[in-house]
């Protein structure tokens, strides 16, 4: 397995620059491939780096690494949200970089490549390689944080692009899957797959000023500098009133605002498992805040081969508490069926009466219900219908069957437009149907809301 | 109605087979709903296959088209049962998917079914409206921070149809964007488990930092400018959209369809939204324009469901600091939802679901399709079996003497004695005192 390693400012890019070139010092070191991710500020959530620092440090990468055992590949990170207007003000910027890299230096024995979210943007960089000679061309890897959690999607996303003739270098898979999914997506998908196995959890993003407007109403007379200074931004550590919502971290910058999560994602001590679901590319996001010393300690943990054991000494004096996120399981999408009640459910109840090889129709909903007076009910199924002696099932919202046999009383049945108490046909009156109201005794137990049923028979 | 070419459809949603009925006879052009699975919406009560079927038929029996939801992102194990859902609704004639999904966008066109992009995808920009289109989608509904001129302008690069949202809640974050549910809550936001944390308060201590964000060695987390702001803040609430103000812009740059948020709001909401939008399209389509005097009666009649503060979001320009509803979430009980017409006995009288208390001396509105309002002035009130009541209870059914223009169906709302003898809307309102139980006579 391969490393990538998220770079949010030029400060980390010179630490691992110079730690890199400490091991490769070191001549017990293997060959290795090493992805740096760099998040320049005009483009990224969260980077710092300008694009001169970018330029440079590229520069500075030929120097130090064009005869050592690390093949160094150079990513951009291009993740920020767009709308129309500023995506074209973007794209200017853009080509004029664009332009800029096809006249600069390759990498002598490495790529580089763009990290991109958002369609729109892969849509432009492809058309913009479909114009560019064979050597003028980078790699495209996408990043697929929304939305594409499933083989299908993905293999989609590759034959659209295919028929423009473009072939991702990589996907980048979100945090959302769980190892068995990532396994069966890694099965399907001849792309190289990138999976983030350490650090910062991103939670939100908006473009709104989030922060800067609290600023403010501390202190009217005070402009927050990010208005006239690209270069500045806010954060905050929010705690919100709910269990679970405490310690964000919370950031507004030029781009946006932003929520990460207090605790931090590790899966270094299971890059087995990581690797085993089909990963090639493990990704390193270095927290902004960390400093040269734990970056140091970091990257020896990762190419020393001492994870296990170094790591726990490590956790210990990292800043935040480290989490494996749901690459293990992922149980989401369960516990929001429970806030229903099951019991009301029309589903539930055919499958439970199925059990009992019993066919049941849907009759309706008890719409009034007056302890020891009475009960009301409108019939809303399609072809219900109630005569004499027919057995109705009133199902609580306690989950409990009551059974009533119906009885024709005068006035019980009231239909929605009645003018007396005679059909069309010149019949009184006898039997309800759907859109009507029948009146009923009080049945203790039964409440508004409670759904009426007719068991019909054995199944077919 | 009047004829509506060249002017945006009206598309309201349909939380369950009551909305989605209420929707369309107040005056949806179409209407959003879904099954019990694959949408975002699990709180909604949904469709079941029965109410699907039925739905989809009341609706085109009444000329209004039915989008169905599939916009949560789905993992693998989630895509079980899809293709036979998408049979039965092309069985049923739905006339449109919404999806947010390549893997669910592929079924649907194995199944032969046109695809609307959800809002979900946050399709912000024409180079990815013009990603679906080669995907194979007919209609992009637009992030909210889209602005209307933007998607004029997308409309015309891409050559899709258009859709943005005209009013209803907003999320703060970029559709698609936010897990914060995922990891506090234990339920996928994307997959129909939001929890609104964005609705919370939060306690918070922000700091500004001036210049690149490099940690020093010796005080790597310590700001360049201090603590600007330490309280508690409801920082990532979004005010609720209105852009109704906004109707010739949405005209002019011929955005296709006009989406009303809110499937899991109630049937009151359902019918005053659709009913206002409605009035406003067809005056435009009629007079061209909406006067102040009009815009003031539809902005008030908005005014009266219960909502966050209202603001454009990003429809003219970038949504401002004026867009955060920063204050907790309150009821708005000026005018409740009391009810539905559920019976009519000519000339005897009328029964009314009610969902809201309900006593003598109340004064109740009844929204009518097309029209005014009509206002019932209660002198007396009685249960299903006649019997004199001082006061009904919540969910139960009352009888009224007969009112002669109610129609089964039409929804009604209670008053607040403070706001009784506000002005009308559309028009004169008529005003009918009850006072004689079961002999059809009203007082004007």
């Amino acid at each position: 397995m391969k490393y990538c390693w998220g770079l949010y400012h030029s400060k980390h890019g010179q630490d691992l620059k110079k730690f890199l070139n400490d091991l490769d010092s070191e001549s017990t070191h293997r060959h290795e491939n090493i992805n740096l991710i760099v998040h320049p500020q005009i483009l990224s959530r969260r980077g710092r780096w300008s694009f001169s620092e970018f330029e440079n440090y590229i520069s500075e990468l030929l120097a130090h690494f064009s005869n050592s055992n690390f093949q160094i590949n150079v990513e951009l990170q291009f993740d920020i949200l767009l709308t129309e207007f500023n995506f074209q003000e973007k794209s200017a910027l853009l080509e004029e970089w664009l332009n800029l890299r096809k006249k600069e230096h390759r990498l002598a024995h490495g790529t580089w490549s763009v990290r991109i979210a958002d369609v729109g943007a892969l849509n432009y960089f492809s058309k913009k390689m479909s114009s560019m000679s064979e050597h003028e061309r980078f790699d495209l890897k996408f990043i697929a944080s929304s939305g594409f959690n499933n083989s299908d999607a993905l293999v989609g996303l590759c034959t659209v692009l295919n028929e423009q003739n473009i072939v991702l270098k990589g996907i980048v898979l979100s945090t959302e899957l769980p190892k068995d999914e990532i396994s069966e997506i890694a099965s399907v998908l001849k792309t190289p797959l990138e999976l983030q196995v350490f650090g910062p959890i991103p939670l939100f993003y908006s473009e709104r000023k989030l922060l800067s407007p609290l600023v403010k109403r501390n202190a009217p007379s005070v402009t927050p500098s990010e208005e006239n200074n690209d270069a500045s931004f806010m954060v905050a550590k929010g705690d919100g009133e709910e269990t679970g919502h405490k310690g964000f971290q919370v950031e507004e910058n030029v781009n946006g605002t932003f929520l990460y999560l207090p605790k931090q994602l590790c899966l270094l001590d299971c890059l087995d498992l990581v690797a085993d679901s089909g990963i090639e590319y493990a990704r390193i996001d270095l927290d902004p805040q960390l400093g040269t010393e734990q970056i140091e300690r970091l990257v020896r943990l990762v190419y020393k081969n001492n994870l296990i054991d170094g790591f726990e000494k490590y956790k210990e004096h990292y800043p935040a508490s480290l989490i494996k996120g749901f690459f293990l399981a992922n149980k989401t999408d369960t516990l929001f069926k429970k806030l229903k009640n099951q019991n009301l459910n029309w589903s539930t109840i055919v499958e439970q009466m199925q059990t009992q090889n019993i066919q049941v129709r849907y009759l309706g909903d008890v719409i009034d219900a007056e302890k020891d007076k009475m009960l009301v009910v409108l019939l809303k199924g399609k072809g219900s219908v109630l005569t004499n002696d027919d057995e109705m099932v009133i199902r609580t919202p306690e989950g409990k069957d009551k059974t009533h046999k119906f009885r024709y009383q005068e006035k019980n049945i009231i239909k929605p437009e009645m003018h007396s108490n005679e059909n069309v046909n010149g019949f009184r009156v006898s039997r309800a149907g759907t859109g009507d109201i029948i009146i009923l005794p009080w049945i203790s137990g039964v409440q508004v809301g409670s759904v009426v049923y007719k068991k019909i028979g054995p199944l077919p | 109605m009047v004829a509506r070419t060249h002017y945006p459809e009206l598309l309201a949603p349909a939380g369950s087979l009551e909305k989605l009925r209420i929707a369309t006879l107040y005056g949806a052009d179409a209407v959003y709903l879904s099954g019990q699975n694959f949408g975002l919406r699990q709180a909604a009560d949904n469709f079941s296959l029965e109410e699907l079927e039925e739905g989809i038929d009341f609706a085109h029996r009444h000329g209004t088209k039915t989008y169905l939801t599939l916009n949560s992102f789905f993992h693998n194990r989630d895509f079980k049962g899809m293709e036979s859902f998408l049979q039965f609704l092309k069985f049923h004639k739905a006339d449109a998917l919404i999806i947010s999904d390549l893997g669910a966008l592929s079924l649907a066109k194995k199944v032969g079914l046109p695809v609307h992009l959800s809002t979900q995808a946050s399709c912000l920009n024409s180079e990815s409206g013009k990603f679906w289109h080669r995907a194979g989608v007919e209609r992009l509904i637009l992030g909210r921070e889209v602005s209307i001129a933007e998607a004029g302008a997308i409309k015309k690069s891409t050559g899709l149809e258009v859709e943005l949202f005209i009013h209803g809640s907003m999320c703060m974050s970029y559709s698609g964007h936010c897990v914060i549910s995922n990891f506090t809550s234990g339920r996928d936001s994307n997959r129909g488990g939001c929890a609104h944390s964005c609705r919370f308060e939060y306690n918070l201590k922000v700091e500004e930092e001036i210049g690149s964000r490099e940690p020093d060695s010796q005080c790597s987390s310590q700001s360049n400018a201090g603590e600007q702001f330490q309280g508690r803040s409801y920082f990532m609430s979004s005010k609720d959209l209105n852009g109704i103000d906004l109707l010739p812009q949405f005209i002019e740059h011929k955005i296709d369809s006009l989406k009303i948020e809110g499937r899991n709001k109630g049937p009151l909401y359902a019918a005053t939204v659709t009913k206002v939008y409605r009035y406003a399209i067809d005056q435009m389509a009629k007079n061209g324009k909406l006067s102040i005097e009009e815009l003031t009666v539809l902005q008030s009649e908005l005014g009266k469901m219960s909502h966050r503060d209202y603001t454009p979001a990003s429809l003219v320009q970038k949504a401002s600091e004026d867009s955060i509803y920063d204050k907790r979430e309150s009821e708005d009980n000026r005018y409740p939802f009391a009810g539905t017409v559920l019976a009519i006995m000519e000339n005897k009288s009328v029964l009314l679901e009610v969902k809201t208390a309900i006593e003598d001396g109340d004064v109740l509105e009844v929204l009518q399709e097309g029209g005014n309002f009509l206002t019932l002035n209660l002198r007396e009130i009685y249960n299903i079996l006649g019997e004199r009541i001082k006061r009904s209870r919540p969910s139960s059914v009352i009888r009224l003497p007969f009112v002669d223009g109610l129609k089964i169906g039409q929804l009604v709302r209670k008053v607040n004695q403070s706001e009784a003898n506000l002005g009308s809307l559309y028009g004169e309102r008529t005003n009918m005192g009850l006072d004689a139980p079961f002999k059809g006579e009203s007082v004007i």
